[in-house]
């Protein structure tokens, strides 16, 4: 009987450690696609108010460093384009980024998506953001020195 | 002497809806407009409601707190809106301008929420033509109500990410949450008796990803000498896990009475690999399904009877696979029959025949449910434009089948819809009768009491 058990038990302990790999695996797949983007050409950075280190690609936004960092991509995010031109920091720790193709901000829980095609943009090239803190406020500027004043 | 009269017909008339009433073992919870006037095509080749039809199986989507709904409004824009299960919520929506749909009613948009990450995901107006999909990110379905506006949502795409590769030719989008809770997409590609079946799978997990569609049903095959045709899905479900797809054969577009066969098969992988009945592999490895394929019919139908395409299946707390079908014409005329077909437990296929009350041409597409705590069977139909209700019991062996529920209001069409868990809540996505181009379209909550003792006279299952 003896035997029996221990061979139900290896059995288990060799599915848990499969599953195991397999979460470590996808994780550090992730992480090492951050690293090859984040060899590239770095368009701009943001440290937020947890010290995780944001930062702006040509090839998508790297939340975090070394083998917890997470690459987000228009494939896997919503974001709208890969390039990022643009970060700020809004009060609770929300996160607006600025792409070519329009802007994003990041709650930590949701994402919002500003474009021209929902109308929240009048032309979809962010250059720069920065945030008015007292009114709650990003202020967008666009390719074309327009300023969008958006409301958190 | 009137006086006595009058008190003769009201006690009269008060026995009559007691007598009525008692015999109901459904009622109306709350019917909750969601819009006034949502587009109805008229005058045209598919003509009917642009957002209800009964081949669409997702226009609601019902999660644990709340009510999804999607719509073309009078403008044949794309509309979301959601509200709280609880009653007499108010709706909150968000439009979408880009896209204005065709006049074709094959063209119903379908709502999807993952329960991995809460992201919606919208797919509308098709009709063999490229995919219009919106996804929104993580979290967007449980968002307060201030903020379940279009911010949500990046610009429409025409393929499921990480491919950037279009998809073309669709018809049919359905969601289904699948094994592991991944998020299914069912789809056809190609046209109505010249198509085949492809299904998707999102996965949060790490990272939202779409799979790249798999082929499930393929056209080929020689059926009287045609080499072509296309699979109508019944309703898709997926219960514990396991998939259990039913449909018929369409040789050509041109009419349903091309139609033909009741198929089956079921898959616990999120529709990778296929078994029929008889539980031999039919799909995956190298296999697509496919006329040919081993032991898929599993009731032969010719196609004489012109059964209709995309009708109701549900499975019971039995994993015991139910369809609902309605043939058009039987020997000698155009007369509808509707047939209760069910796998028993041994894997045998049973047919009983029904005869229901009103039954001519009327009944459209029959939607099926199951409240597994009690196995009951709902069987849903529009007759004489009434939502009407008929329930059969297991404890019977579906022998009876008893008409519960019969509405007061007048309905065009009604779509697949939502039972909930506990058996007690039926969620009916129906469209107002009209003959202009608009008309309310409303989420009817019909209470259930599935505890009860099915009442009235019964239907006898022949």
């Amino acid at each position: 009987m003896k035997p029996v058990i221990y061979l139900i038990f290896l059995a288990v302990l060799t599915i848990a450690s499969c599953k195991k790999d397999s979460v470590i695996n996808q994780t550090s797949a992730t992480a090492a696609e951050a690293q090859k983007a984040l060899s590239g050409t770095i368009n701009v950075t943001l440290k937020d108010n947890n010290n995780v280190l944001w930062t702006g690609t040509n090839t998508g936004l790297i939340r975090g460093t070394g083998k917890d960092a997470i690459l987000y991509t228009p494939t896997n995010s919503v974001l709208i384009s890969g390039t990022i031109q643009a970060l700020a920091l809004g009060i609770n720790n929300t996160i607006w980024i600025g792409t070519d193709k329009g802007l994003i901000k990041y709650t930590g829980t949701n994402w919002f998506v500003y474009t021209t095609d929902n109308g929240m943009l009048t032309n979809d090239n962010v250059k720069a953001i920065s945030f008015d803190v007292l009114k709650n406020t990003a202020l967008v500027k666009l390719v074309n020195n327009e300023v969008v004043k958006i409301n958190n | 002497m009137m006086m006595m009269m009058k008190k003769i017909i009201f006690f009269g008339l008060s026995l009559f809806s007691y007598v009525h009433l008692s015999a109901q073992s459904a009622s109306i919870s709350e019917r909750s407009e969601i819009i006034s006037d949502a587009y109805v095509a008229q005058g045209v080749d598919f003509p009917g409601s642009l957002t209800v039809q009964g081949f669409s199986q997702c226009g609601i989507w019902v999660t644990s707190n709340y009510i999804f709904a999607t719509y073309w409004d009078v403008d044949r824009r794309l509309t979301l809106a959601r509200r709280s299960t609880a009653f007499g919520s108010s709706w909150v929506r968000m439009r979408f301008p880009d896209v204005q749909n065709s006049i074709d009613s094959h063209c119903t948009p379908t709502v999807g929420v993952s329960p991995q990450d809460n992201s919606i995901h919208l797919a509308y107006g098709h009709h063999v033509t490229t995919l219009r999909y919106r996804q929104s990110g993580a979290g967007a379905a449980t968002v307060a109500d201030a903020d379940f506006n279009g911010t949500l949502f990046p610009p429409m795409k025409n393929y499921l990410p990480p491919s950037t590769t279009s998809i073309t030719q669709l018809t049919y989008p359905n969601f289904v949450v699948g094994k592991d809770s991944n998020l299914l997409l069912f789809y056809r590609k190609g046209g109505s008796g010249d198509g085949d079946t492809y299904v998707a799978e999102y996965s949060a997990f790490p990272m939202p990803t779409w799979s790249t569609p798999t082929q499930i049903i393929n056209r080929t095959g020689s059926y009287m000498g045609n080499t072509s045709r296309s699979a109508y899905p019944n309703d898709i479900r997926c219960k514990d896990g396991v998939l259990y797809l039913t449909w018929c054969w369409r040789e050509s577009s041109s009419s349903i009475s091309t139609n033909h066969d009741l198929c089956y098969a079921r898959s616990a992988d999120n529709g990778q690999t296929w078994y029929n009945s008889a539980g031999t592999q039919v799909g995956g490895g190298g296999m697509i399904m496919n006329l040919n394929s081993s032991g898929l019919v599993v009731k032969p139908i010719s196609n004489a009877y012109s059964e209709t395409n995309n009708q109701g299946e549900t499975v019971d707390n039995e994993n015991r696979v139910h369809t609902f079908l309605r043939y058009a014409k039987v020997a000698g005329g155009d007369t509808d029959t509707y047939y209760h077909v069910w796998r028993s437990t041994a894997g045998t296929w049973v047919t009983k025949q029904l005869t229901l009350p009103g039954a001519t041409n009327s009944l459209g597409r029959p939607k099926l449910y199951c409240d597994v705590v009690n196995d009951v069977l709902y069987a849903v139909c529009i007759v004489s434009g009434k939502i009407t209700i008929f329930a059969s019991k297991s404890s019977e062996t579906y022998a009876k089948w008893y008409q519960i529920f019969t509405d007061t209001v007048n309905y065009g069409s009604d779509s697949n819809g939502y039972i909930t868990n506990a058996g007690n809540l039926l969620y009916v996505y129906a469209h107002r009768a009209t003959s202009s181009n608009s008309s309310e379209l409303d989420l009817v909550k019909i209470s259930l009491n599935p505890s009860g003792s099915l009442a009235g006279k019964p239907i006898v299952a022949q």
